[in-house]
């Protein structure tokens, strides 16, 4: 039973996949006791990969592949229960988010330029490291920059207002513990503690995306990776539609095995496409498509209504769609005050559709 | 040259029921012996339900408790290599027919304890396999032999579909030599024993056709290999129909060109 | 099938096999379709263990025939209907998942395909008491939110007994997605884990994820294994009587599922979900049947409108 599993199901390549059919080797039954040696002879594959083959087609049966672990939604539970979120200082947008940004879990915020989806990555990168005695979680960031929006002055900003935040509170609780790594913790521990690469084109970011693993084996503190912008290589000079579709897809499934494996959470940004509908009027949708639509597993959409910045929970696993008001101030991402959104909204709830007149 | 016992050469060559009448807006007087029928269309034209009609009027008898139903009571063999067959499905189907033959309700009721003993002895005559590669659709073909030959009312056999492995045999280097053993085992079959094949076949393979994506004279993408092509001696093309929820039955071999639609009871010719 | 290997039979000796090589003879099928008097010539093993291999190759590849009336009793003992957890759904599908079927949920991003898996996990794994393999290809699966629709249903009390029979494996490949299924059939033929005895629901979210990457470019590799797929997702749910559900995107233009179409004709039963605001501008779904095997639905597509709630004990829950 089983060993009748179909050679064809393994990854091996297509012109080996033809020799070992043509050669009578079609299931792993087939391959049951056979030399390398045999193998090569008998269907030209040569010496080093009939090798090859037979390891991965036998090698994965022994103890390796039994020793996996079954993992019941229960273990699941407890697992995302111990894991804390990254806060985004502003207390609505981590309550849409049902805490923060999830460790384990891919997010992607997409809007127009200028609405803040680089501060939002920027604030997030610093927040990560706030010191586990102030509830954070320590950890260091990778960012992946594609546009070259990354401007380290807002940075120097948002990290100064972020360390200050929590002197403050160290100060007011006079908290020992908080009080000792205060002393790491500055604006100048904060820069030093994010990983900035730059990409230039698509190949540079699948690239980077593929090497990463190897970085986070080096750096295991690192609790977030941060793709500002995923789209912007993509959406231009790309002429064959499915290799873009390929690419996309399979750097997604990159995405989603980093953030499962190594515990940490991706943060991806997206741009805005206007599309038209016969019938309709044009609107406004995350670039990319629909086959990207599904690579990340939170998608939040922000977009301004008048001179109000909103963030728009669009798709979740866990959390219901919900819209929430925030703004960027010198030192980052923050709730907006009350009164301020009253006076703007008139107490009228916001349409959730964006339109382009 | 293997032996025959006088059971075999009287199942081989003794006559099987005929199939004479069945469904007549597609076959007129009948399909014919010996021959080979595919069934071509896109996902959700009907060609499967078609097939599930083609069992029901062959596994019904002719007459009932003087009810008349116009069955062929044959055996049918049905190879199910989508794995889609659905039994209950079949059932149902034996049962809303007979519903619609009764005159009145008192007359259907007074049968309706006999109907599923009935419906139960009806499904006995079909035979049902299923094949999860083209191998084993090849082996389990020649097999049939035995089957063929201990039974002399089977006269239909059906495969649903042919083109399941196709992707499969094209990517693992297979390629055609299965399918040509296939045909030629499907021919001798055919042959040998006087029975009638129904196939269907999906439209896997885009069709390029000059026109765009209108419906002209060449309406299927042949991708099969050279002998299947040659094996089929009608094929029935079935075209969604935009407006309606009617499906285009078309054999430019048969001069058939009607429309039928898939209704509670089954299908229904226009 | 396979190679002709010695022992197969005590006529297939490693000489005879040796014998059928030189003569060009590797597998079963290159065997069973010579004709025995030609291989006899060929390579001069005797007429009555040629005979012998044959009649032991063909019992051994070849499908069993089974009875119509045998394949009915066994439908009518061993089919089960799985509620989704959505009665509206439920209403839709005739009773909710078959086992022994493959049903795939289709839909646009965010339209509530992965909350209506967990929605059938939670119905499955509370209410019915049966096992759930769930095989997370997009990373979105949360324990927590199936925790929350148990709670929701003020059942408290049983969040921890039913989450232990939903069991989850993160498959980030086609190859990884494959070798699981194989291993799920291994466990269920061996029937020696109380989990897979009663293993009734196995969900794959999303098959697409791991289909595109696959897909495209010259080779046409990708539509094998996406045949191979379909095929062994049938086989469990056919063989083993288990309700298989898969979801599924749809192409850029949003009328038609993505994957094309020879993954068109895959499923038994396809249910469409859709996104639309009402007038009071609240977003709602609609589920359409769009494929299924059950007459009733061939005729009419019947649509139900749902809507995406939290607090309800239903994730989907009926608006009108």
């Amino acid at each position: 039973m089983q060993n009748s599993r179909e050679l064809n199901s393994f990854p091996i390549a297509p012109i080996h996949k033809t020799k070992l059919s043509g050669a009578g080797f079609l299931i792993v039954e087939d391959l049951k006791d056979i030399k390398p040696s045999e193998l090569s002879k008998e269907t030209g594959i040569d010496l080093e990969e009939s090798l090859e083959i037979i390891t991965l087609v036998l090698g994965g049966d022994g103890d390796q592949k039994a020793s996996k672990p079954t993992v019941s939604a229960l273990d699941i539970l407890h697992l995302e229960n111990a894991s804390p979120y990254i806060i985004t200082f502003s207390e609505q947008v981590d309550s849409m988010l049902g805490g923060g940004v999830p460790l384990r879990k891919v997010t992607e915020f997409c809007g127009s330029p200028g609405i803040g989806k680089t501060q939002m990555c920027m604030q997030l990168a610093v927040d990560v490291q706030i010191p586990e005695a102030f509830g954070g979680m320590g950890g260091e960031a990778v960012y992946i920059d594609t546009e070259g929006s990354f401007i380290i002055e807002r940075l120097v900003d948002i990290a100064k207002a972020t360390v200050q935040h929590c002197h403050n509170i160290a100060s007011e609780n006079q908290e020992p513990d908080m009080l000792k790594v205060m002393g790491q913790f500055t604006m100048e521990s904060v820069l030093s503690r994010i990983h900035y690469f730059r990409c230039h084109d698509y190949v540079e970011l699948l690239s980077n995306v593929h090497l990463l693993p190897k970085f986070l084996k080096e750096h295991p503190t690192v609790k977030l990776v941060v793709v500002d912008s995923v789209a912007f290589h993509f959406r231009h000079d790309f002429d064959d539609m499915s290799l873009r579709t390929r690419l996309l897809t399979s750097m997604a499934q990159s995405f989603i095995q980093l953030a499962t494996d190594s515990s940490l959470a991706v943060v991806l940004t997206n741009q805005m496409t206007t599309k038209v509908q016969q019938g309709e009027s044009s609107r406004l949708i995350p670039a990319l498509g629909e086959s990207w639509g599904h690579a990340s597993t939170i998608r939040v959409i922000l977009y301004w209504e008048g001179k109000q910045r909103w963030a728009w929970l669009y798709k979740s696993p866990s959390q219901r769609e919900a819209v929430v008001p925030y703004q960027i101030t010198t030192g980052g991402i923050r709730d907006v005050v009350s009164s301020k959104l009253e006076s703007d909204e008139e107490g009228e709830a916001p349409a959730k559709r964006q339109r382009t007149s | 040259m293997t032996s025959e016992t006088g059971a075999q050469l009287l199942a081989r060559l003794g006559s099987r029921p005929s199939m004479n009448g069945l469904e007549p807006s597609l076959f007129g007087a009948g399909p014919e012996t010996k021959t080979a029928y595919e069934l071509y269309g896109e996902e959700g034209t009907g060609k499967s339900e078609m097939l599930m009609n083609f069992v029901s009027s062959c596994i019904l008898p002719d007459v009932w408790n003087d009810l008349k139903i116009g069955g062929h009571n044959a055996c049918v063999v049905f190879i199910d290599t989508d794995y889609k067959f659905s039994i209950l499905h079949l059932a149902l189907l034996l049962e809303k027919r007979l519903r619609g033959l009764f005159k009145d309700d008192s007359e259907m009721n007074s049968c309706m304890e006999d109907m599923e003993s009935f419906i139960k002895s009806c499904l006995k005559r079909l035979q049902l396999l299923r094949c999860n590669s083209s191998s084993n659709l090849l082996i389990t073909l020649i097999s049939l032999e035995n089957i063929l030959n201990s039974n002399s009312d089977i006269s239909v056999l059906m495969i649903d579909s042919i083109s399941s492995f196709y992707w499969l045999d094209k990517c693992s280097g297979v390629d055609n030599t299965n399918m040509n053993s296939i045909t030629a085992t499907l021919n001798s079959l055919l042959d040998t024993y006087h029975i009638v094949l129904f196939v269907t076949r999906a439209a896997i393979v885009k069709h390029k056709s000059k026109d765009g994506d209108r419906h002209t004279e060449a309406l299927t993408a042949d991708y099969m290999c050279h002998a299947w092509h040659n094996f089929i001696k009608h094929q029935y093309v079935f075209i969604p129909l935009a407006d309606s929820r009617e499906v285009k039955v078309v054999c430019q071999t048969q001069n058939v060109n009607t429309r039928f639609s898939v209704s509670d009871s089954g299908i229904k010719f226009k | 099938m396979s190679a002709l290997r010695v022992g197969l039979c005590s006529a297939l000796t490693d000489t005879v096999c040796d014998a059928l090589r030189q003569a060009g003879i590797r597998t079963a099928n290159e065997f069973v379709i010579k004709d025995v008097e030609d291989l006899v010539q060929k390579s001069g093993v005797s007429y009555k263990d040629l005979q012998a291999i044959r009649r032991v190759v063909l019992a051994q590849y070849s499908s069993f025939p089974q009875c119509g009336l045998e394949v009915y009793t066994s439908a009518l003992t061993s089919i089960a209907i799985l509620p989704t957890g959505c009665p509206s759904i439920d209403t839709l599908l005739d009773g909710g998942l078959y086992t022994g079927e493959l049903t795939e949920i289709a839909g646009q991003t965010a339209v509530g395909k992965t909350q209506f898996c967990f929605s059938c996990c939670v119905s499955v794994a509370c209410d019915t008491k049966q096992s759930v393999l769930y095989l997370d290809t997009c990373g979105s699966f949360t324990a927590e939110r199936l925790a929350d629709i148990i709670t929701a249903q003020d059942k408290e009390q049983e969040v921890d007994e039913a989450l232990t029979r939903v069991r989850y494996h993160r498959v980030s490949d086609i190859f990884q997605l494959l070798e699981r299924l194989e291993e799920i059939k291994l466990h269920l033929s061996k029937q020696t884990d109380q989990f897979y005895s009663s293993l009734k629901l196995v969900i794959v979210d999303n098959v697409a994820s791991v289909l595109y990457p696959v897909l495209g470019g010259r080779h046409m590799d990708g539509l094998g294994l996406m045949s191979h797929l379909g095929l062994k997702l049938k086989i469990l749910a056919v063989d083993f009587s288990i309700a298989v559900l898969i979801t599924n995107n749809v192409a850029s233009e949003g009328a038609r599922v993505s994957l094309g179409k020879t993954w068109s004709h895959v499923p038994h039963t396809r249910l469409f979900l859709s996104r639309r605001h009402d007038v009071e501008g609240r977003p709602v779904r609609d589920a359409k049947v769009v494929k299924s095997n059950k007459m009733d639905q061939a005729k009419t597509e019947k649509t139900a409108v749902i809507r995406q709630d939290v607090q309800t004990p239903d994730p989907l829950s009926i608006l009108s």
